[in-house]
């Protein structure tokens, strides 16, 4: 079973919010998990880390059921948050010194390494760290126990560009190991213009859709003409139409059969996720 | 090995790959035997996902143009002479064609490109 | 779980240091006479020490990765009940350290030397104290926790006027609190097997409502 990570109708109820999603990732490969603020992304990750507990549904780490065989499970996944949850006023050093301890895999020369690579100071108190760091910090700490799966949510939040691209790199070098995985939740799609191979996006608690990002580019479109092609086209072909004063705008998921029926008196451009979300949100479906 | 992919024409990133690869090895910069990249080195060095170039060398070697093997990586394969020859020709062909369309369009007479022809093939 | 107690310690050594050693000194002299200090250190230094460290702990938001890490919530919750006791220890040896400087330079602020009898009554105190409060903590988090604390401080406030009060009015009472007159050796021991259970019971409640917990 090469699934490193699967969600099966894994359902929490609140209030005002409920979530009901499905996906699976297989090993070797990074999924972008997407989605506007509020959509179910970190509820998600916290459901599968059994920091919240579901209502109902299945999820399986490594095959494993993921309460039943929690401790197991994370022994080998390395976690990255949103935050510096880390103890403020200990060093770097002290806090490695307190998580190395739990993971039996933990690889003291690989961290060295990693402090090298990264140009962390170890002997700093993480609260004098820069917010960028502190989640190179972070993912240090989730890549030296050789973890197989690792759960990113949404860690590049308030950091700057360059820092971001140096993440993108070495999740690149980490995925040259194929039975690695990544998940990765952000609501900065740009990251993962690059390196995402799967891409899930969920809006209100729901999937809207879960494929390779190959499959987005090839078949997602949007799409530019002038108005009164509204009138002619096929049913649902239009999603997130969007008319200003001088033409409309909409996304297509069949680029080719917007072309058979517009021909060239539309504009079809290669969508980037944050397109794909976008026009889907709450878009009007012509 | 140089391989260079555009994201902003039309053709799918895999395609892309499949025929600078393809015209690589016709071309005889790639020979049989040469070790390509693996499909996840390929993938970090273009900033593409892993799935694009995976398929890009499904396609390859369905073509018969690489060989995986299994432990080893992937190969240029033994390509097949007399195809390869054909193919090479084809890329002749191709390029007169275009020359030829050229010349008409400034009604370069057949003398006259026969002998541009001749000069040319003696200086490069 | 050493890790957790040792995580604890290391985050607080500052304040654990300097409350002990202050609330001791403080405790012998204003107390000296009158009740014995240890007695009230020991119930609330590892009391206060047990509040900071959960308040940062709180502040930090670090449970999340606490939780994130694999360590079972029975050793998490384990690691704060055994805490508070080495707490204990620390500022009894604090305090009998004080002592046996004080005694040595002959300084009219002698102590009373710890006794069993007192540490037993202290372990009594203490994990009563905490056996209800720690439920509470696990159950529903700091803040809401405070609310107990609350009580507890106010209690913690009357009840030694109350105490004062009623020794006025005996005075056949020694006005030092003899422990040793209350608390015989069989009692002492009935005291503290009973307390062991008491903890035990907290202990699984605690655990029951963590895993319980979300974040």
């Amino acid at each position: 079973m090469s699934a490193i990570l699967e969600v099966d109708n894994l359902r929490k109820e609140y209030r005002d919010f409920n979530l009901n999603v499905s996906f699976s990732l297989e090993r070797g490969y990074l999924m972008g998990f997407i989605g506007p603020n509020g959509a179910g992304k970190s509820t998600t990750i916290k459901l599968i880390m059994n920091l919240l507990k579901k209502d109902s549904g299945a999820i399986k780490v490594f095959g494993l059921d993921n309460v039943k065989n929690e401790i197991e499970i994370k022994q080998r996944i390395g976690f990255v948050y949103d935050q510096n949850y880390y103890y403020d006023e200990l060093t770097v050093e002290e806090m490695k010194g307190i998580i190395s301890r739990f993971y039996a895999d933990w690889d003291d020369e690989l961290y060295r390494s990693y402090l090298k690579i990264f140009d962390l100071d170890p002997r700093k108190k993480i609260k004098e760290l820069s917010k960028g760091m502190q989640m190179k910090f972070s993912l240090i700490m989730a890549l030296s126990h050789h973890a197989e799966l690792i759960i990113m949510d949404e860690p590049t939040s308030g950091l700057d560009p360059i820092v971001r691209r140096e993440l993108l790199q070495i999740l690149s070098e980490i995925l040259q190991n194929e039975n690695k995985g990544i998940l990765l939740s952000t609501h900065i799609t740009s990251d993962l213009d690059k390196i995402a191979d799967y891409i899930t996006f969920i809006n209100q608690g729901r999937i809207v859709e879960t494929t390779t990002r190959d499959f987005l580019l090839e078949n997602y479109g949007v799409v530019r003409g002038k108005k009164e092609l509204l009138m002619q086209t096929d049913k649902g072909l239009l999603i997130g139409v969007k008319e200003n004063e001088f033409g409309f705008e909409a996304l297509v998921k069949d680029k080719a059969r917007a072309r058979e029926i517009f021909g060239d008196k539309i504009i079809i451009d290669k969508p980037t996720l944050e397109d794909i979300m976008y026009y889907q949100i709450d878009g009007k479906v012509v | 090995m140089d391989i260079i992919i555009s994201n902003s024409v039309d053709e799918p990133i895999y395609e892309q790959i499949v025929k600078q690869i393809k015209n690589l090895i016709i071309n005889g910069e790639l020979e049989e035997g040469d070790a390509l990249p693996s499909i996840r080195n390929l993938a970090k060095e273009l900033q593409i996902s892993v799935i694009t170039t995976k398929r890009a060398y499904e396609e390859l070697e369905r073509d018969g143009f690489i060989n995986k093997v299994a432990g080893k990586g992937t190969f240029v394969a033994p390509q097949n002479q007399a195809l390869l020859k054909e193919r090479r020709l084809k890329v002749v062909e191709e390029k007169l064609a275009e020359a030829v369309n050229a010349a008409r369009i400034i009604n370069l007479s057949l003398g006259e490109l026969q002998e541009m022809l001749k000069i040319l093939y003696e200086e490069v | 779980m050493a890790q957790l107690i040792i995580k604890d310690m290391l985050l607080q050594r500052k304040r654990l240091i300097y409350f002990t050693l202050f609330y001791n000194v403080f405790a012998i002299l204003i107390l000296q006479d009158f009740f014995l200090p240890y007695l009230v250190a020991g119930i609330v230094v590892p009391y206060i020490m047990l509040q900071t460290a959960l308040a940062y702990e709180e502040m930090n938001k670090s449970e999340i990765v606490i939780n994130s890490l694999p360590v079972r919530k029975e050793k998490i919750v384990l690691a704060r009940y055994l805490t508070i006791f080495i707490y204990l220890l620390i500022s009894i040896l604090c305090y009998s350290i004080l002592t046996f400087l004080m005694n040595l330079f002959n300084l009219p602020l002698a102590g009373e030397p710890v006794s069993l009898a007192g540490i037993v009554v202290i372990f009594v105190g203490i994990g009563i104290i905490v056996s209800i409060y720690l439920p509470i903590f696990f159950r529903y988090g700091y803040i809401k926790g405070r609310v107990f604390h609350t009580v507890f401080t106010v209690a913690a406030l009357i009840l030694p006027t109350v105490a004062v009060k009623i020794i006025g009015e005996n005075p056949e009472l020694p006005g030092r609190f003899v422990v040793e007159d209350l608390v015989g050796v069989r009692t002492g021991i009935i005291l503290l097997l009973l307390t062991l259970l008491i903890l035990t019971i907290s202990f699984n409640l605690s655990v029951w409502f963590y895993k319980k917990r979300e974040f």
